[in-house]
């Protein structure tokens, strides 16, 4: 059983646990690195080929790089990791680290991606488990955004997350307040630099009379 | 005509039948896989009421002896299905889903649980039969052979004709379980996954649960239930586990070949020892038993 989907509470872009995601958008071609860091620390690199005819997304698990286990990023014949404009997305498949990556081309100076600072067009995407009220913050910008996560009990009917919510999150914040349901997506799209930071600030421990069965909104 | 005639009214042949009965027990548990589930059984079975009827064309009729079920559990051993959290789409497109977030899937590796039902209190089911009544001479396996007849009887080790009640067929009816069975089971597999997810926080275990949907559901896709769950049991215990045939075979058996209604020392004591005499005893033979619509009639010869 995967346990850590039900101890890492809090969630964060730049320190990614198991119910996080960072997607990047790669619009030129190029050889890039992405080095992994694993609680602050450099330990894995992980190299990606952009070239036209690669694939439309591939997805990175951090910690199988982390664990210099494969890394899953090619399924199929492409020869490049990704097509020009694809997305790269990073995820934590197993573990209780927290992680961050930094990609830079080869070619270039500079960082194309870090998910300690997401720029604009970068997303995050988080599943909240635990019911409760949290805050949403940015490291990068001001304000703040609640997110209240119902709980919810068996019902008559299957319980099924509904659509991901999206948000866009940069200086400032759209809204006031999320609602959700738990295990429903929050998509967080960055407008500007941002680090998106989800911390739990009062738990809902079911003692209310919870859902039971209408599907969530 | 007889040398001895030994007739017992109906009412005393109740009475011999009601002793038998009550002596009846059957203990037995068995385990199979039945389809993608296992399956099993513990009973502990006894009988009790009924009616018997003496016939003129030499049968009795037993009618509606109840299976009285001191234990009856049924248990039953399945996997919990995959369940997986996130997958959603990240980037969809007029043409699908470019990007998915990852999925978490909890039960990866399809854990099984067990349920175990109390069913003894809510099962109804009866067993009725005709049966001859049939002789049998007993020679006391436990008797040596040349141990002469008196120091036999001092043992309790007398040969001794029998009488039995040989049914020709047992009818059983279905198990028939109350309707309460349905909520016991969603019960017992509410607190098997509990069990198996004691060390998650309560919240996690209401969202897992919630997840899973209404527990009958679940338990229905995965042992692939009918809408009456207690037929559903009845046809696992009864017809996949074979309890049906168990329990014809052991009363079959009970009644016909392990325990008389009456029984006849031989040879028979007519005095008991007295004043340094050894006891009267006399050979019995040719013994033999019918019935009448009123009574149960034995005949023997003295040999």
């Amino acid at each position: 059983m995967r346990t850590e989907a039900f101890t890492q509470i809090g969630l964060d872009s730049g320190a990614l646990g198991a119910l996080g995601t960072v997607v990047h958008r790669f619009n030129e071609a190029g050889r890039y690195l992405a080095t992994v860091l694993a609680d602050g620390r450099e330990v894995a690199e992980v190299e990606i080929t952009v070239a036209e005819g690669g694939r439309p997304a591939m997805q990175v698990d951090l910690a199988d790089a982390a664990e210099h286990r494969h890394v899953d990023k090619c399924c199929d014949k492409h020869e490049a990791d990704l097509d020009v404009g694809g997305y790269g997305s990073f995820y934590v498949g197993s573990g209780n680290r927290r992680y961050a990556v930094v990609v830079r081309s080869t070619g270039k100076r500079g960082v194309e991606f870090d998910s300690r600072r997401l720029q604009e067009g970068d997303l995050f995407a988080a599943t909240v488990l635990r019911p409760g009220m949290y805050e949403i913050t940015n490291e990068h910008g001001k304000g703040a955004m609640g997110l209240e996560v119902r709980y919810v009990r068996r019902g008559r009917t299957k319980y099924e997350p509904a659509k991901p919510l999206k948000v866009k999150i940069g200086e400032t914040f759209a809204q006031d307040i999320l609602k959700a349901g738990p295990a429903q997506g929050l998509i967080f799209e960055a407008t500007g630099p941002t680090r998106a930071i989800v911390r739990l600030i009062e738990p809902d421990d079911g003692e209310g009379k919870g859902y039971t069965g209408k599907r969530a909104s | 005509m007889a040398d001895i005639t030994v007739a017992a009214s109906e009412a005393a042949f109740v009475e011999l039948f009601n002793h038998v009965r009550d002596e009846f027990r059957l203990a037995a548990s068995d385990t199979a896989s039945v389809g993608p589930f296992v399956a099993g059984y513990e009973v502990d079975i006894r009988l009790a009421n009924g009616s018997v009827d003496l016939r003129n064309d030499n049968t009795v009729r037993v009618a509606e002896l109840d299976i009285d079920p001191v234990v009856l559990r049924a248990f039953v051993g399945i996997d919990i299905p995959e369940l997986c959290i996130g997958g959603f789409c990240i980037i969809p497109t007029p043409f699908g889903c470019v990007l998915r977030a990852p999925r978490i899937c909890v039960f990866d590796d399809n854990p099984d649980i067990g349920i175990d039902l109390d069913l003894g209190p809510f099962l109804r089911s009866e067993v009725s039969f005709i049966a001859s009544l049939v002789t049998n001479y007993f020679v006391d396996p436990a008797r040596p052979a040349g141990m002469d007849y008196l120091t036999a009887q001092d043992l309790d080790l007398a040969n001794k004709w029998q009488i039995f009640v040989d049914p020709e067929s047992v009818d059983i009816d279905l198990f028939d379980f109350a309707d309460i069975v349905g909520d016991l089971l969603e019960i017992a597999i509410d607190n098997a996954i509990d069990g198996l997810l004691w060390f998650l926080p309560g919240w996690a275990r209401d969202l897992i649960k919630a997840i899973f949907g209404p527990i009958i559901d679940l338990v229905r896709a995965i042992l692939d239930l009918p809408d009456d769950i207690g037929e559903w049991l009845s046809d696992l215990l009864g017809v996949s586990l074979g309890l049906f045939n168990l329990i014809t075979t052991a009363v079959l058996d009970y009644f016909a070949a392990q325990f008389p209604l009456a029984e006849f020392e031989d040879p028979f004591p007519i005095l008991p020892a007295s004043g340094g005499l050894i006891p009267v005893k006399v050979p019995i033979e040719d013994f033999d038993v019918r019935v009448t619509d009123d009574e149960m009639i034995a005949e023997a010869n003295v040999g």
